[in-house]
This record gives structure tokens, sequence and C-alpha cells, in this order.
């Protein structure tokens, strides 16, 4: 196993282009189990953590600017700096691993990894990121709903590092849910997450550990657009957060594993969206 | 593998320059390259948090950091902390924070950086802070009020009566505890096992050729290696057991996913691991025998083809005419049902040794993970032929045990053969992955019981069916432990007629070895059983347990197995927790939660009996203790136990320092070392207090004896005026004269300069000696999710004197938090195909500090009629725990309609029951569990 370390972004580029087979690391809290546990060791590393400014994070220009995360922002950062802008990525990300875990964890190493049990991807894809990735032949955005691919693949090109995730701030209350086996230390059985945009009058989903990659649930969301009353006060409808559920369930394409039945993830799933969709409904009225 | 690289780094305020190669892991590199052992390992995937130590400032895992990744930083382990930690390290040696220390150095690392983010914390965050830190022994009580003490130090709860702390702490602390992995004695070389990833069949082809030809790989052993040369693998007590042989490595045939099939030596464990990757091996899969109740009548599918049958041993008591007829005629007849699902002891240091034999002295010296060095000792000698007094076992410090470790397993003992037959220094740390699937499995019980009732709820008589799955090789004397499930499982009732099945079956799984309470299944399938029966009769099971339980006056009481129970509290201890639990009041708020709400909350009570320190059993019913006298004064205790985190050299400390009424301080406990210790039990099967205590009382008193002989000489008064008084040997007459311990060692001395006034101490426990204890807890069960919450959780237990409260509560916290892990969380699970599923820490869901609840004690004290009036404890805390949740858990269910018979009760499993009961009854109040 070789162990590459640029000093630059640059330099990381350029040592992937020649050397497409080599695995990005940052955080290494994914890559150093699988090597541990020696479910394939990589021929190489691309250690990405000397490479300084991808531990910064900024807005984006434009009339609609964007948080841009770098690839290096751990999750106990981006909780304690970014959590005012992001809340549904932040309630996530409190829920990955354990606070070491956290310090060095980053959420683009959790792209990077394309698990769908990542905890990162539902509020992703509930506001609407974009992934930032580049190669010496240059940058592209992808949009996150286009970004999985399969089973720990993604959409990046052999000679593609992610610079950094673009992320939306928050234009409504957004909620995370997650059940997993225990209370803390579990990768999810499933997850779910919903960002309400009051301005635009609509929601973004996210489900997480229920299909082979993370993804939205569209009808629920179209449902949610269309059915919700946006200017109602009081609490939501029962029966409109419960159809709301049913469709993220809906959404959903599980499996049984080590850690849930498929049957217990679409139920869950359900109980989750319509709670989740209450709670956030409800942060609104405060 | 590539060449090695430098790096750079600062440990502990020291610049470090190092050669490593790329794939070593900080973690590695500051335990090989720099022999900081502080930091251990026990997952390698993240989850457990013993490996923490503080990167540039922030606490990360080293088990997931390279070492090249740590270029420039500023790292720093617990050796480092010195004062930096002293309130937190303090705090957690006064709250009985620790137990085997294993995850110390880590809680230190985190719980440092928590207060430091948090210098108010309440418990929630404490909680959640260290929820990455793993802990089996403590339960967390300790650890979680120790950091809420190091912020606060009012927040202590303060002194408790006869209490101290633990000896064992300051070394633990201080990272200098000594586990197995730490041992490293120069040239060592280090192995890995080739394991079979097939259930049953039949080996065809195994290549070793590849990976003898791996630089760095020192030697390949197969079956036809090791196997010939090997002795009997058996435990002690099985030696004369009829049993299919144990051999090293499996031969021609495999029966579990995990048997060792080859071993490697090379010169450094990731070399090895890859050396066993390149091993060719083919297995001819055969279907295994995987159920435990199918493979009884199985005689297709057999895993050994030679006995012609599946079933291993059977036990029946007749059910005479009397029970027959109550079990046919009686008023009212329940049948109930208990599973009890396969768990793993799962100790957060795995197994491990070191052997190192010396071909010109003929010495194997070897360091284990064991609870029990001495019976290591003898199994190492039987197994690798060198003779038992050239056989030296050294075990200072044990990462908990929980049983896996009381019986020195195959793989240690084929270790040792191997550093026989190459006269090197070899060791073995299992990895998790092997903890979970190869080095012993607890528990997998089905109970099928039958109990006659007369109108008033009184038992008049019941039959247990009991079938255990062994696995495919019997360990230790679990086998010898099934038949105990129904000679006491009438436990503290009154139930006059009672008949028992028990069976046994092999399959083809990884075999069971023992495990908190062998029998505990006669506590939580009985516990369990007669909440279903009260359900059956329209009781509270409350009241039908008021109604069955033996009361004070009752006893001493010979139970339909004829033994005979005595000197316990179970009527007592069943007040106590309904009074704590302000019983009627959690009914009622349980009635209206549902009414108004909707909400389920679930009370269970379940009342545990330990059979502990049983003198039928050896040859763990004895025990040896040796106490000298040294120049100073001071007294060294010299025991065959092993430090699994029970606080051995505290608590036997302050029994010797009772018995010659000398200072605590004045006492040191030596263990661990065969050749510094008498042959003894080693620590287990609750016998310690009991058996060790009381051999060193008869060994204080021989001391004493003698002591006093020579005081008298001194004093010039006899013998019978002398006492021993406050550290000195004082006239009974004359508070003036006395003579000091030191002063006694040195007239022995002059008789020579290795003279010591020393005196041995024996014991063997009477039949049984039984504690006692009633767990209640209140739960809340989410309906829609099928999540479990405890909200209360109360034990009122009679372990006789305690020696030291806070061991005491320790014990059983744990024990209760191992009891909640398996009645909600645990599972070892296998495919279809036998392979294993649970591989790793983050598949087998051990309770981290968010399932722990805070737990409220209730003591009394009611004297065993052994020497020092205690009882054994450590193993019905799990008993105990899981049938009290498991009865919360099915109370709240009822009230639905929905039924639970086995565990774990898993968010799925609950919702199941509820469907099941939405499509019973006519009136579905749960929610259905699926929307399809």
């Amino acid at each position: 196993m070789d162990f590459l370390r640029p000093a630059t972004w640059e330099d990381a580029l350029a040592m992937k282009a020649a050397r497409p087979d080599a695995t990005p690391i940052q955080g290494g809290t994914d890559v150093m189990v699988e090597i541990n546990l020696d479910k394939g060791r990589p021929t190489a590393l691309l250690d990405l953590n000397p490479v300084a400014e991808l531990s910064r994070w900024s807005w984006t220009a434009g009339p609609a600017p964007m948080l841009r995360v770098g690839a290096g922002v751990t999750y106990t950062r981006l909780i304690a700096e970014l959590g005012g802008w992001l809340p549904g990525l932040a309630q996530a990300s409190r829920t990955v691993g354990s606070p070491q875990i956290r310090n060095r964890g980053t959420l683009v190493g959790n792209l990077g990894a394309a698990s769908p049990a990542g905890d990162g991807h539902p509020p992703l894809l509930a506001s609407g990121a974009l992934v930032e990735a580049e190669s010496v032949r240059g940058t592209r955005l992808i949009p996150i709903g286009e970004f999985y691919m399969g089973v720990k693949r993604n959409a990046l090109e052999g000679d593609e590092l992610i610079r950094a995730v673009h992320v939306p701030p928050a234009a409504g209350p957004q909620c995370f849910a997650k059940v997993g086996t225990r209370n803390a230390m579990v990768i999810a059985v499933c997850s779910f997450a919903v960002a309400l945009d009051l301005r635009a009058r609509r929601a973004g989903t996210g489900i997480g550990s229920a299909a082979p990659t993370p993804r939205r649930a569209h009808a629920a969301e179209e449902f949610l657009a269309g059915e919700l009353d946006w200017d109602g006060a009081g609490p939501v409808d029962p029966a409109l957060a419960r159809r709301f559920g049913e469709l993220v369930a809906e959404a959903a394409a599980p499996i049984d594993d080590v850690r849930g039945r498929a049957d217990y993830r679409r139920h869950a799933l359900a109980v989750m969206a319509r709670r989740a969709l209450g709670w956030a409904w409800a942060e609104r009225e405060v | 593998m590539a060449e090695r690289m430098t790096v750079e780094m600062k440990v502990n305020g020291r610049p470090v320059r190092a050669e490593v190669s790329p794939r070593t892991s900080l973690a590695d590199f500051l335990r090989e390259e720099r022999r900081l052992t502080a930091t251990q390992l026990a997952c390698e995937e993240g989850v457990c948090g013993a490996c923490t130590v503080s990167m540039d400032g922030a606490t990360v895992l080293s088990c997931l950091v390279l070492a090249v990744q740590a270029e420039g930083a500023e790292v720093w382990t617990a050796e480092g902390l010195d004062g930096a930690a002293a309130p937190l390290a303090e705090a957690l040696h006064a709250e009985h924070g620790i137990q085997c220390g294993y995850c110390t150095p880590g809680i230190l690392m985190r719980g440092g950086e928590l207060l430091k983010e948090q210098p108010a914390p309440s418990e929630r965050d404490i909680r959640l802070g260290l929820c990455g830190n793993l802990c089996r022994c403590t339960g967390y009580a300790g650890i979680v009020e120790a950091v809420a003490a190091a912020a606060d130090p009012a927040a202590a709860p303060g002194e408790r009566g006869a209490a101290p702390a633990r000896r064992e702490d300051e070394r633990l602390l201080a990272g200098r505890g000594e586990f197995v992995n730490d041992v490293s004695p120069p040239g060592t070389l280090h192995v890995a096992f080739l394991r079979s990833t097939v259930a049953a069949g039949r080996i065809t082809r195994l290549e070793t050729g590849a990976a003898r030809a791996l630089e760095g790989v020192v030697a390949v052993f197969t079956a036809a290696d090791l196997n010939p040369r090997a002795g009997d693998m058996r435990p002690t007590p099985l030696l004369n057991a009829a049993e299919p042989p144990l051999l090293p490595l499996a031969a021609d045939r495999v029966r579990f996913a995990g048997e060792p099939l080859a071993l490697v030596v090379a010169g450094d464990r990731y070399l090895a691991a890859d050396a066993v990757d390149l091993i060719e091996v083919e297995i001819e899969p055969e279907p295994p025998v995987l159920d435990p109740g199918g493979a009884v009548e199985d005689t297709d599918r057999l895993v050994y083809a030679e006995t012609g049958s599946n079933l291993y041993q059977e036990l029946t008591s007749p059910i005479r005419p009397k029970l027959r007829r109550a079990l046919e005629d009686a008023p009212q007849v329940v049948r109930a049902t208990s599973r009890q699902q396969r768990q793993a002891n799962a100790p957060l240091e795995t197994r491990g040794v070191v052997a190192s034999y010396d071909p010109d002295t003929g010495e194997l010296v070897a360091s284990l993970s064991t609870q029990n060095p001495h019976e290591a000792k003898l199994a190492i000698s039987r197994v690798s032929g060198v003779p038992a007094e050239q056989v030296r076992v050294t075990a200072r410090d044990v990462g908990g045990s929980f049983g896996l470790k009381v019986w020195t397993g195959r793989d240690e003992l084929t270790v040792a053969l191997a550093a026989r037959v190459l006269g090197r220094t070899l060791k073995w740390i299992e990895t998790r992955q092997e903890n979970l699937t190869a080095s012993g499995h607890a528990r997998m019980d089905v109970g099928e019981a039958t109990f006659a009732l007369d109108e008033q709820g009184r038992i008049l008589g019941c039959h247990l069916d009991h079938l255990e799955d062994t696995g495919a090789y019997p360990l230790g004397v679990v086998g010898k432990a099934g038949p105990f499930v129904g000679m006491v499982f009438t436990g503290p009732y009154r139930i006059p007629l009672h008949a028992f099945r028990f069976r046994s079956v092999r399959t083809n799984t990884c075999p069971r070895g023992a495990y908190r309470g062998p029998w505990a299944f006669a506590t939580v399938a009985r516990e369990q059983m007669l909440d279903e029966v009260a359900r059956a009769v329209g009781m509270d099971p409350l009241e039908l347990r008021r109604r069955n339980v033996l009361g004070p006056d009752e006893l001493p009481y010979t139970m339909p197995t004829r033994l005979v129970l005595d000197h316990v509290t179970p009527a007592q201890t069943l007040e106590e927790v309904a009074a704590r639990l302000d019983y009627p009041e959690v009914r009622l708020r349980q009635r209206r939660l549902l009414a108004e709400e909707g909400r389920l909350i679930g009370v269970g009570i379940a009342i545990g009996l330990e059979p502990s320190s049983i003198g039928t059993m050896q040859p763990i019913d004895r025990d040896t203790a040796r106490l000298r006298v040294e120049l100073d004064g001071t007294i060294t205790a010299y025991l065959a136990t092993g430090a699994g985190g029970q606080g051995v050299e505290t608590t036997m400390a302050q029994v010797v320092a009772a018995e010659l009424d000398v200072d605590l301080d004045a006492v040191r406990v030596v263990q661990g070392d065969t050749d510094a210790t008498p042959y003894g039990r080693g620590t287990g099967a609750s016998g310690t207090a009991v058996i060790t205590g009381s051999a060193c009382r008869a060994a204080a008193a021989e001391l004493l004896t003698m002591a006093k002989e020579l005081a008298a000489e001194h004093l010039g008064v006899p013998a019978e005026r002398v006492e021993p008084r406050r550290g000195v040997l004082a006239d009974r007459q004359d508070p003036g004269a006395a003579v000091s311990w030191a002063e006694l060692a040195k007239t022995v001395s002059a008789h020579g300069p290795g003279e010591r006034l020393e005196a041995l101490g024996r014991y063997k426990a009477p039949p049984m000696t039984w504690s006692n204890a009633c767990h209640g807890c209140v739960v809340e069960v989410d309906r829609e999710l099928g999540t479990v919450r405890i909200e209360r959780y109360v034990v009122a237990e009679d372990c006789g004197r305690m020696i030291n409260a806070k061991v005491v509560e320790g014990q059983i916290a744990g024990g209760v938090l191992q009891g909640i892990g398996g009645a909600l969380l645990e599972e070892v699970r296998y495919d279809a195909q036998g392979r294993p599923l649970t591989r790793g820490l983050a598949e087998y869901a051990v309770p981290t500090t968010l399932e722990a609840p805070a737990i409220e004690f209730v003591h009394i004290e009611t004297p065993s009629p052994t020497p020092g009036g205690h009882k054994g404890m450590g193993q019905g805390g799990a008993a105990g725990a899981l049938a009290c949740v498991f009865n919360a858990v099915a109370d709240a269910l009822a009230q639905v309609g929905a039924r639970v018979d086995r565990t774990p009760l898993d968010p799925a499993r609950i919702l199941t029951a509820f469907a099941e009961a939405g499509s019973r009854s006519p009136r579905p109040a749960a929610r259905p569990p699926s929307p399809s």
C-alpha cells in the first residue's frame, strides 16, 4: 500500500490523475475501518489532510449564496460553526459515531464512501446540495441527487476528487431522524431528513439506509408542496402527515440485513417522516 | 508492502522521529514503537473508544489514524496526562469508575476533553460525551458519577460505609496496567489464524506455499504439523468425559465457521494477517446443523457422524405421579415458553497469549488473558508436553472476561504448543472478529414449562423442558452446568413438586462457553414464565410472587430437587423493590397514560437466586491462600486469583487486614503468577468472596497462631493473652505491652536470611452458598417504532456481609447492563449457511452510556454460614436484569394484547408482536407494524 502525501490541492489532483487507483483519505473513519477489517486494502492512499485549504468553509458568490464546506471540515466543526445555517445537517452530524469520530470524520468523506447508511446524505438531499468535484481536467458541480450511483459507488471519475460540498442555507425548519440498533455508535437502520422552504413553499426530503443509495422521496415532496397549508397556523394536519409518511416509505427500497429487516425499515421510515414533519412544522410556529 | 516512511511528531510533549510502514496505525505506532501501552485496541473499527488519544487538541481514535498521518502533529496519550487529568483520575478512583481498567485510558482522554468543553456538564451531557467509550464492566455508573464529581466535587455522592477505593486503580489510571498485549519480550513473533468461513464441510485443499514464501513469515502450521504433538486440550473438569477429541487445528472436517485451519507465525501482526490471506483453502460445504430444536431429531445431518446423533447430553428427572396429577388436573394449568438468544461475552479485551519456550532450559513461560492462571498452567502443560513445574503462567491485568477466560481456549493452547515446537516467543492477540465468532458463545437456550396452580394462584408443581445449544465443541464446564438449570429452576418459591428434562445438542456453531451465570437461564426462564402465568390466571405478577415466594419463617427450605435453600431473603427483597418502585402508583400511572395519551408503560420484576461457591464443582470448589509477613511488617497475600476487574486485590486485602487488625495499606495482594502463588481456583463462578476470602481467613488464623506464640515469647505472657490490635500483637491485660509484626518477622529471619513468618490457608466450599436479589424496572415502549426506554431501575440484593459496598454495586451495575444488553440489544447471528453475521462491535451491539440506566440499590446483609458471612454475587445481576427488563416490556405489550417469548426484544420483534396482536384481537390497539 503506497501512501501519497500531497502538499497542495494541485499536487493532490496531479497525484490522483497519475494514480486513479488511489483512495483519498481525510478523517479515515471509513477508509481505515475497511483496511483494519481487511475488507479490501487499497493499493494506494491519497492523504488530503496536509492540504490545509480543504479545512475551510466559505460562502459562494452569486444571487443565492451557498455554504461551501471544504472536504476537510470535520463534523465537530460543522456542528459548531455551521449549525445555525444548516440545522438539519448539524442534527445529522451529531448522530455520527461518537465525539472522537466527529472530531476526525468529515461530511465529504461520507460522500466519498457513498455508503447508503451515511448520516450526512439525507439532509444533503433534502436541502439540494451540490458536490464540487475536480480533476486536472477541470471542475464540475454535481447535483446531490445525481451523485449516488449504487452501494458505495458515486459519480466521481477515477481522476476526480471532491473539493467541497455546496449547501444552501436553511430556508425554513429542518429535521433529521434516525433509528439504530442502539442509541449511540450506530450505523443507521434507516434515517430521514426533511427541509422546509417556507418562501418557496416546498419541502426537500432525504432517505438513508433504505435503498441501494440515499434518495429523495419525490412523490412525498410534491404532495407536501401541493397539499400542505403553508399559511396555516397550528400543528400539521395528522392525516396529511400520515400520508406524507406513507409516501416517504413508498419511496424506499429497503433490504433485510444484520441491522434490520426491510419491513421494519419501511414502517419506521413512515413513522419518522411523519414525526419529523410534525417537529419541523412546530419549529416554524415558534 | 511499500517501503518505510519517515514520520515526525510530538508525543506527550517530546519530539519523535521514526521510520514506519505506511500501514502502521497510530495506535500500533504508539504501542509497539513507542511502548506507550495505555492506548488499547478493542475493535479496530472506531466503535469502542479504547484507543482514544488526543491529536492536535482533539480526541481521535488512534486505530483509525495512520502513523504517517500524524506527521507534524502533537499527540497525547494517557501516560502523558500526569497532573492534567488529576481531578478526573481521582474521581474515577473514588467513585469506582474503574473495574478491569481496559477502557480507562480512553475514558481519561475523552472525559478530560469533555470537561474542557463543558465545565459543568449535565448527566445527559456526560452520557452523550462518553457514548463512544464502551465499558463492559461498570455499567457506566461509576464513570458518569466520576465525571460529574470531577466537574463539581460537591456533587460527589460521598464516602460510603466500608467501601475503600481500589488499589488496582493507580496503575490502571497511569496507563501502567499490564494486559497481555502489553507484554512484548524482545524477539516476539506474531501469530494469525486462518479460519474456516464454512460452517460444516470437508477440507479438500490447504495450500500454504505462497504464505510460507512471503518475506517475514517464519512458519505456517497446519493440523498435520501440530495435531500429532498435542496432548489433551480439554479443561481439567472434562478430562475424563467421553468426548470427541479436541485438536489444535481442523484436520479433515470443519464444524463451525471460525474453526482454526492453520496458524501463521511472522515478524509483525500485519504480515501474519497478509500471509493468512495467501493460504489457499477449499472446503466442500455440507448442509450445517444450525437449529438446536431440529438438531435433536436430525440423524441425516450430524455434527459428528460417528456419534449417530446430535444429542450431546440428556438428563431427566422422573415425573412422579403426584406431579403428573397436578400438571393434568390442577385448577389452573399454564404452559409457557422462554427462549434466550445466542450472546457473546464480548469483554473489551479479547483473548490473547504470549508464549515463550526456551529449548535450553525446557521452560515454557506464558502470559495470558485469563481468570484462572493455574488452570492455564496445567492445560498448557498437558497440551505442550512441558512438565507443569516447568510452565509458568502470568496474568497481571485482564480486560474483562465474564467467564470467557476461565478455561484456557483452544487457540491459546495451540499458540503455546507452536511456541514449544518453534522454540520461540509467539504472541497472539485475538481480533474482535475472532472474539465474536470463534472464542466461545453464550446462552442459546429454549425452555418450555408447565405450571400447575390452585384457585388462589399458589403453585402446586411445575415441569421444565430445557434445551441447550452447546455449539460444535464443548468448552469448559458448560456441559455440567446445563442440568443445574433444572435443579434450581423452582428458585425462591414454594413449589412442592418439580421435574425437568435437560438436553443439550451439538450444532455447527461456535462452541458455547461460560458466561456470567452458566445457569442464569433458571432465573431468566422462571421469572419470564411467572409473568406469563400471572397474565394467564389474571393475577398481578407481584401478587403471584407474593403468594408463592418463600418467607423468612419457611427457611431452611428443601427444594424438590433436594437442594436446601437458607440464609436468603427473597420475600424481603421483593417488598423492598415494590416499595421503592411505588408499585401501586406505577400501575395507576400505567393505566392513565394508556387511556389518556396512548402511551405504553410497563413494569417488570424478577427475583434471582444465585447459587455461588458450589462445593461440588471440582476443582473450583476450593482455594489456597498464602500470607507472609515481610521484614517491614507488611503482609503479602499470595492468591491464585486473576485480575478481571472484580477488585480482588482490594477486597482480599480488606479481609486480611480485618482478620489481622492491621492497616489496609499494610496488606499487599499478589496474584496472576503461578510461580509466586499457590495452586488455586482463579477468579470466577462468583467464588472469590466466599472461597478465596475464607482461604485468606484460614491463612490469617494460622498466621495468628504462630504470631501469638512468637509474641508471647517476646512479651513473656501466655499465648492466649496475645491478640492482634491495630497493627501490633498486644497483651490483652496490659495495653502497653505489644510487639510489632516487623519485630516478629525479624525474629523469624534470625533463623536464616530467607526465613519468614508465613502461613498457608485452605478452604473448601460447603455444598451451596445462595445469594439473592430482586430487580424491578419501569420501561416505556414506543408503540410506533418498537423502541424501549428504561425509566427506572431498582435492585434489592442480599449478598451477605459486604466486604466493599462499591465493589458489590459495581459488580451488580455491570451485570445489570449486560442483562439489559441481552434483553434488548445483543444477539450473535448466523445466516442460513451458518456464516457469522455479527463480526464486530458495530454489529454486536453492546450497550453504551445511553442505554445504561441509573440504578438504585437496596442492600440487605443476611450473613451466610461461611467464615466471613459473604455470598457470591458476580453473576446474578445479568440474569435478574434480563428477566426484569423482559418482563417490563412484556407487561407494556400485554396491555394491547401483544405477546413475546424470546429475547432480544428488538424493535422489529416488538412491532411483530403488535401486528400479531392486531390480527388476533378484534380491537387492534396497536398500530400495524408495516404499511404494506
